[in-house]
């Protein structure tokens, strides 16, 4: 847990938006996700992130963190994909708290960074999957250390 | 805790908020089964099936569950595709009174809930080839020489098919023959429909029938279905 925790705090240090390189990853671990399109789901190691869903398959890929809050009111890490695998649809994919309930996230993709920064709550460009109930408010998850 | 254990969490903590979209799953499920009454073998529709979906697929806790509380329309569904632009039966499937558009779909959780069902109709449809008539009119023609019942029904935008119907016992064409004739086309309908079982949906409707579609699909429904029954949601 020591890492987790020290990757947290490093985010929190971290400006919103601002390209990052990382000692440790944050929010590392395995995210599942289920339903019609996002039955998968994301992995995030210390080198490098991947998301499968029904639509979409990012293979794993190295990563940089373009912007973190892991302290405010809606805590998410984003993740850009440095090498594009074909069938990935997503040049970003950002785990992000959900504003119901203590304990939501969800994996969300956007199909550029553009996308990202200018049209971040539009549906057009983006896919967002729930994530289980998270039984921490933290991103250091007791289940996500290992890829199921 | 494995993946259906954690999905069941939330279902199994659902609150008010989970039944938000009861009155428009309940008046879209309404608005296809009066479309589609008259299709062979259609029974209406249990909207608690469509709620049930909606909970194994979605929830509050989706972080878009107050634009798209199912999953259709996301860059790259093939889904929505066909639904809008495809030659899968939507045309057959989805009410005349509904204007879908890829921008309403992902925005507006009653059109969002509208194209889901679509899609799932129109994957849960069997369907077939019949000659059907464009208009009432019923007319007389007089064939020329060399004349068939396929060039008659070419010529007169009719069908071999209709022109039998209408002229029964003619089986050679001459020169001068007077001939009954109606304007029809050969055009895809619906024959039937699949049962509405919780794997049939799960198949047909679970990632466009994907392999890759959630495998649990058909128990989340199932207990979807329990805990929504369980809440005292009648038919």
């Amino acid at each position: 847990m020591k890492v987790f925790r020290f990757a947290c705090g490093a985010a929190i240090l971290s400006l919103a938006f601002a390209s990052v390189s990382w000692a440790d990853p944050p929010c590392d671990g395995h995210y599942p996700s289920w339903g019609r399109v996002c039955y998968g789901g994301a992995h995030v190691t210390a080198k490098t992130i991947e998301w499968y869903s029904a639509f979409s398959e990012c293979k794993p890929s190295p990563y940089e963190v373009i912007a973190s809050d892991l302290k405010g009111k809606r805590p998410f890490v984003a993740y850009r994909f440095k090498k594009r695998s074909k069938a990935c649809l997503y040049e970003v994919m950002e785990i992000s708290k959900v504003d119901y309930g203590d304990d939501y996230w969800s994996v969300n993709g956007y199909t550029s960074l553009k996308n990202y920064r200018e049209r971040h709550d539009d549906p057009a460009v983006r896919q967002s999957c729930p994530l289980g109930a998270m039984p921490s408010k933290r991103c250091n998850l007791p289940f996500a250390g290992k890829k199921q | 805790m494995d993946g259906f254990e954690r999905w069941k969490t939330g279902i199994d903590r659902a609150d008010v908020e989970w039944d938000r979209y009861d009155p428009e799953i309940r008046r879209t499920v309404f608005e296809y089964s009066q479309h589609l009454l008259d299709t062979p073998g259609f029974t209406p529709l249990d909207w608690r099936l469509v709620k049930a979906m909606l909970w194994t697929e979605s929830g509050p806790q989706a972080s878009d569950w107050k634009k798209t509380p199912l999953q259709i329309g996301v860059p790259g569904d093939p889904g929505l595709r066909a639904l809008l632009y495809g030659d899968e039966g939507s045309e057959l499937i989805v009410p005349p009174c509904y204007v879908l558009t890829a921008t309403g779909v992902t925005t507006q959780p009653r059109m969002n809930i509208v194209a889901a069902l679509g899609y799932l109709l129109m994957r849960m449809a069997n369907y077939g080839f019949a000659t059907l008539p464009d208009d009432a009119n019923v007319f007389n023609i007089t064939a020329s020489v060399g004349d068939s019942l396929s060039t008659l029904a070419r010529k007169n935008r009719s069908t071999i098919e209709t022109l039998q119907k209408l002229n029964p016992g003619v089986q050679v064409i001459r020169a001068g023959q007077v001939l009954r004739c109606q304007r029809a086309s050969i055009r895809k309908v619906i024959v039937g429909w699949k049962p509405f079982t919780f794997s049939t949906v799960a198949q047909r409707y679970n990632g466009n029938g994907n392999p890759k579609g959630d495998p649990s699909y058909s128990k989340k429904l199932a207990y979807s279905m329990d805990a929504i029954k369980r809440r005292g949601a009648t038919k």
